[in-house]
């Protein structure tokens, strides 16, 4: 875990900015599961991956554990 | 409105596709604001880094659901008419649609002397000449 010295701002920033990835994942997550579109559903499996390495590099920024895959 | 239940395809208690990623582009562009204010704000070198790459990401996937909408017929900004091609086709609609008369109330006047009037091209070359 890496610990930046972030000044306040940087870490409101960075604290929203993960609030709004994740529920990104979130909303991708139900929209590739209600997707009727087979092509759509997969391009939004691939955006929900994306988002979740987002989240993480923004968790590193932060200095908090990061998201892992449950089994 | 129109639009939006030409789109809809699905039930109600249930977005339609073309809602789905209309929503996610909509996330996609206030998340994109959101890292270039971070970018402009931060002063760590490694941050900044870090949210430019991100920005990045942000800004292919916003690409890529625009494609995709695109695509299925769901995403088609009309192309502006540019001024200069409008001018030269319909100058009188040109000048009504973009406000370029005299009469505009962005036009500089000073009342019945007509000074600062706009003037057409051959009436400032004629007073050039002359």
């Amino acid at each position: 875990m890496r610990q930046n010295n972030l000044n306040p701002k940087e870490r409101a920033y960075l604290e929203g900015a993960l609030q709004v990835e994740n529920l990104c994942i979130a909303k991708c997550s139900v929209y590739a599961d209600q997707c009727a579109d087979h092509e759509l559903k997969n391009m939004l499996f691939r955006i929900t991956k994306d988002k979740r390495q987002h989240a993480n590099i923004i968790k590193q920024e932060l200095g908090k554990p990061e998201w892992q895959h449950q089994q | 409105m129109s639009r939006q239940k030409q789109f809809s395809t699905v039930t109600r208690n249930r977005l339609s596709d073309h809602d789905m990623l209309l929503d996610l582009m909509m996330t996609e562009k206030h998340l994109s604001s959101l890292y270039d204010h971070c970018v402009l704000e931060t002063t760590t070198p490694v941050v900044s880094d870090a949210i430019e790459r991100l920005q990045a990401d942000t800004h292919d996937n916003v690409h890529t659901l625009f494609i995709a909408m695109q695509q299925h017929g769901w995403y088609n900004p009309e192309q502006a008419e540019s001024s200069d091609r409008l001018l030269k086709s319909n100058p009188k609609q040109a000048y009504k649609k973009f406000d370029l008369t005299s009469e505009s109330k962005y036009a500089g006047s000073s009342g019945p002397r007509g000074s600062g009037r706009r003037v057409s091209h051959e009436q400032r070359r004629d007073s050039l000449t002359n």
